[in-house]
């Protein structure tokens, strides 16, 4: 994965925001899920491997304030005359961002209790295919939408050697049934470039792995 | 990561006592409200400070308020909270709501002190305070004449104890704001420090207002604050999905503005601040970047050459520094540079940015090292009327791109070169601090600790044609000033600008030029005649034999012209002051020989 551009926000400072310095395991997913996902499958990240030095840049954006919301919607249906002018709900907000960055993901594929009898290599395979080829379902993206990214084939590019800690980070979020979202965290660290990621988050409703799919943890230099 | 390191600050402050009580903050107290021993009556001192007198400050219960109804502090607040004087807006009537929402404001005071008074029976004052509050005391006080609604009022007992710094105020005054404050479903992981605590639903303590400095209207400002739907995550306010502890994010900000209150750990620019601590106390590092005393700047030198690899050096002292510069956009404020590293590395960055503008002084035969602002005020225009730069003229923000590079041992902004070749040239002014500004601006990079920056004094094995051109414009002006030391307008005064963009054109009629020079300093001066003859000689044949005086030169042989001028010159002065050495050496010994 390699970008020009970045931002991971951290979310105790996301509205002048603030990158972590490494890419987020869920950007991570996101980043595979466009490439290729189906219902059976899902990726759990175990490890992201920075490969360029960790470089910031800024930038200072207007942006609109305010969401669309469900009343505003029905208001708009109901009076075809009503407008919305987007140059009076500005907001100038500033971007600390990651430049130039370039990332190894490491991750696992797990199986959906439906698809337990299907050999997890069929789509390892599909998924290296695609890589390979360069298709994606949609545009992947570092973090945001508007920061594209460039994926392809494992390369022998090392990560850089440092050492540091991120501090809390977001794991991965989960919607329960009875809606709404959760967000779980974990402990990062970066050991020569490396960041390795847990499987069980941090707090004390750890996340509950399927239990169809019989966890193996990612051998050292096994590839993706 | 920036609240975790802003919160273990705050620890450290804490052991040193330096650390106000948590939602207490300096505040100036105008008047004090003396109690008697048994609250029957009150009277007020007057502690308004005259001017040019310090005044009179305390830390004080404070909490950010907003909205129609703001909340009452306990003990300490303005006399509109503790009098009901009514908010008057100047040369207007006093509006009938203003006089209601006083009076409300009073009640809402009122109401609190009782309820710290009641809730702790056994402090030795709350007796004294309910009689205060209940006896209609507090309510039958007569407002001195000159009195303004927004003047700070504290309470004091018979004994001059201040009431507000009572451990059982301090924690009456804390629980009141953590109520205040925390979410509604409030317990749940910390983000800052990992563990679970009470989640806050907005950050009690907001960094006070003119510690950011800014263009527009100083305020108080937010650090963390989401009060707009496009901010949060599905459209959501406040700190609903940023879970922060009530510990954690009064700490943060407690710290933050103990940092932004200290004159040691800040820096000012025009519209930004920066704040630096690390995680063990270090020497000043930091300000060796504003007042750079040759014994601090030795120091990094000698710790760089020893290391000259950051990787390397950053082994050596793996102790933290964080830099943190902020910025103002309005109620917020925005962080516009965060900044984490060993301080190995940063000495070692420190000890690059010196050794990459210094600037020799041919006369003294030393280095000079410019402190940031000096930098930063050469990038400006020159008043060669004043003598000197006008400031505020430097390109905005650069001073903070400065300080960027220098704590990163990053590039200087690509805008720095063309600017200050176009002030050079519009100036006719180059001193030391510009060419220490263009050899940092000329270096390939900075970064990478094998690649040798230009020269910092004259390097005769240099060829680029823009550097050349500055060693030889640099002679002819030496030459013309040895022959007429009368001259009013020399040839750097009428020609620096055409022979520094084009010097073909100029290079010629210059060289026909100085041959009439030349002819009568062979007259006048046969010694300076023959070196500088030799000296012109020389650098005309470093040119390449092929391409010979180039017709233009790019903006980065500009910069080598002007380095090449600059240099050759400061040569020039230094075999000035050896040949004045060695002659005053030669007469001191031939007076001291006996005769």
């Amino acid at each position: 994965m390699s970008g020009p551009l970045a931002c991971f926000t951290r979310p105790e400072l996301k509205v002048e925001r603030v990158s972590y310095p490494v890419m987020t395991p869920s950007a991570a997913v996101g980043v595979l899920e466009a490439i290729f996902w189906k219902p059976e499958m899902a990726y759990v990240i175990t490890a992201i491997e920075v490969l360029k030095p960790i470089e910031w840049t800024q930038v200072r954006r207007n942006e609109v304030k305010s969401v669309v919301s469900a009343t505003e919607v029905a208001a708009l249906r109901k009076d075809p005359g009503r407008r919305y002018d987007v140059e009076t709900d500005r907001d100038q907000r500033n971007s600390m961002l990651l430049r130039d960055v370039h990332y190894r993901i490491r991750a696992q594929i797990l199986r959906a209790p439906h698809a337990a009898d299907v050999p997890e290599q069929k789509y390892r395979d599909q998924l290296r295919r695609r890589v390979d080829k360069g298709a994606c379902f949609a545009e992947p993206y570092l973090g945001c939408r508007e920061f594209s990214a460039f994926f392809g084939p494992q390369t022998d590019a090392q990560p850089i050697g440092r050492d540091e800690d991120l501090g809390v980070m977001l794991h991965s979020i989960v919607y329960p049934a009875s809606g709404g979202e959760q967000y779980r965290w974990f402990h990062a660290q970066l050991h020569q470039g490396v960041m390795s990621v847990p499987v069980a988050p941090l707090g004390a409703d750890a996340v509950a792995m399927p239990v169809s799919s019989a966890w193996r943890a990612d051998g050292s230099g096994m590839g993706r | 990561m920036l609240l975790h390191r802003l919160t273990e600050y705050a620890a450290r402050a804490e052991a040193d006592d330096e650390l106000p009580p948590p939602y207490y903050r300096p505040k100036r107290i105008q008047w004090i409200l003396q109690l008697n021993a048994d609250g029957t009556a009150a009277g007020f001192v007057d502690r308004r400070s005259a001017k040019g007198e310090k005044p009179l400050e305390t830390t004080a219960p404070y909490a950010y308020r907003s909205g129609t109804m703001p909340p009452p502090y306990l003990m300490v607040d303005t006399a509109q909270y503790v009098l009901a004087l009514p908010k008057q807006a100047p040369g207007k009537p006093v509006t009938e709501r203003a006089v209601a929402e006083g009076r409300r404001r009073r009640d809402a005071y009122a109401d609190f002190l009782l309820a710290w008074a009641n809730a702790a029976p056994d402090d030795p004052y709350a007796e004294a305070v309910r009689t205060f509050v209940t006896t209609g005391v507090l309510h039958g006080l007569e407002v001195p004449e000159e009195m303004t609604a927004a003047d700070n009022i504290a309470l004091m007992a018979h004994d001059n104890t201040w009431l507000h710094l009572l451990p059982s105020v301090r924690q009456a005054w804390a629980a009141g704001v953590r109520s205040r404050k925390s979410g509604k479903n409030a317990a749940g992981l910390c983000l800052v420090c990992g563990k679970d605590g009470e989640l806050l639903s907005t950050i009690p303590e907001s960094i006070k207002s003119g510690a950011i400095p800014t263009g527009g209207r100083g305020r108080d400002a937010q650090l963390v604050s989401i009060n707009a739907s496009a901010q949060g995550r599905g459209g959501a306010l406040q700190l609903v999905n940023t879970p922060v502890c009530e510990r954690c994010g009064g700490r943060a900000m407690a710290a933050l503005n103990l940092l932004l209150a200290s004159d040691t750990n800040r820096r000012r620019a025009t519209d930004s601040v920066t704040v630096w601590w690390t995680r063990e106390p270090v020497d000043d590092l930091f300000g060796t970047l504003d007042t750079a005393t040759d014994a601090a700047v030795a120091r990094l030198l000698t710790s760089l050459h020893e290391h000259p690899d950051p990787a390397t050096a950053e082994r050596i002292d793996p102790n933290a520094y964080y830099s943190l510069t902020l910025g103002l956009n309005n109620a917020r404020a925005v962080v516009l540079d965060w900044l984490d590293i060993p301080v190995g590395r940063l000495r070692n960055h420190l000890g690059a940015w010196f050794e990459h503008h210094r600037v020799y002084d041919g006369w003294n035969q030393s280095y000079r090292y410019f402190p940031l602002w000096r930098l930063a005020l050469a990038a400006g225009r020159w008043d060669a009327k004043a003598n000197k730069y006008v400031s505020g003229s430097a390109p905005k923000g650069l001073e903070q791109e400065l300080l960027h590079a220098a704590l990163t041992r990053g590039p200087v902004p690509a805008r720095l070169l063309p600017h200050l070749l176009q002030r050079i040239r519009a100036d006719r002014r180059v001193d030391p601090p510009r060419i220490a500004l263009l050899r940092l601006a000329l270096h390939p990079n900075r970064k990478d600790h094998q690649v040798t920056a230009p020269a910092d004094r004259l390097d005769s094995t240099q060829l680029d044609p823009g550097y050349l051109c500055g060693r030889v414009f640099a002679i002819l002006e030496a030459i013309q000033y040895a022959a007429l030391p009368d001259v009013k307008a020399t040839i750097g005064d009428k020609f620096f600008g055409t022979a520094m963009t084009a010097p073909a054109a100029v290079f010629k009629n210059l060289r026909l030029g100085a041959n009439a020079h030349l002819k009568r300093l062979r007259r006048d001066n046969g010694a300076a005649y023959t070196a500088l003859s030799r000296r012109l000689a020389e650098a005309f044949a470093a040119f390449d034999p092929h391409d010979g005086i180039p017709l233009l030169l790019t903006t980065e042989q500009q910069a080598k012209f002007v380095l090449g001028y600059e240099q050759q010159r400061a040569a020039d002065f230094a075999a000035k002051a050896a040949h004045k050495k060695n002659k005053d050496q030669a007469t001191n010994g031939a007076a001291s020989e006996p005769a």
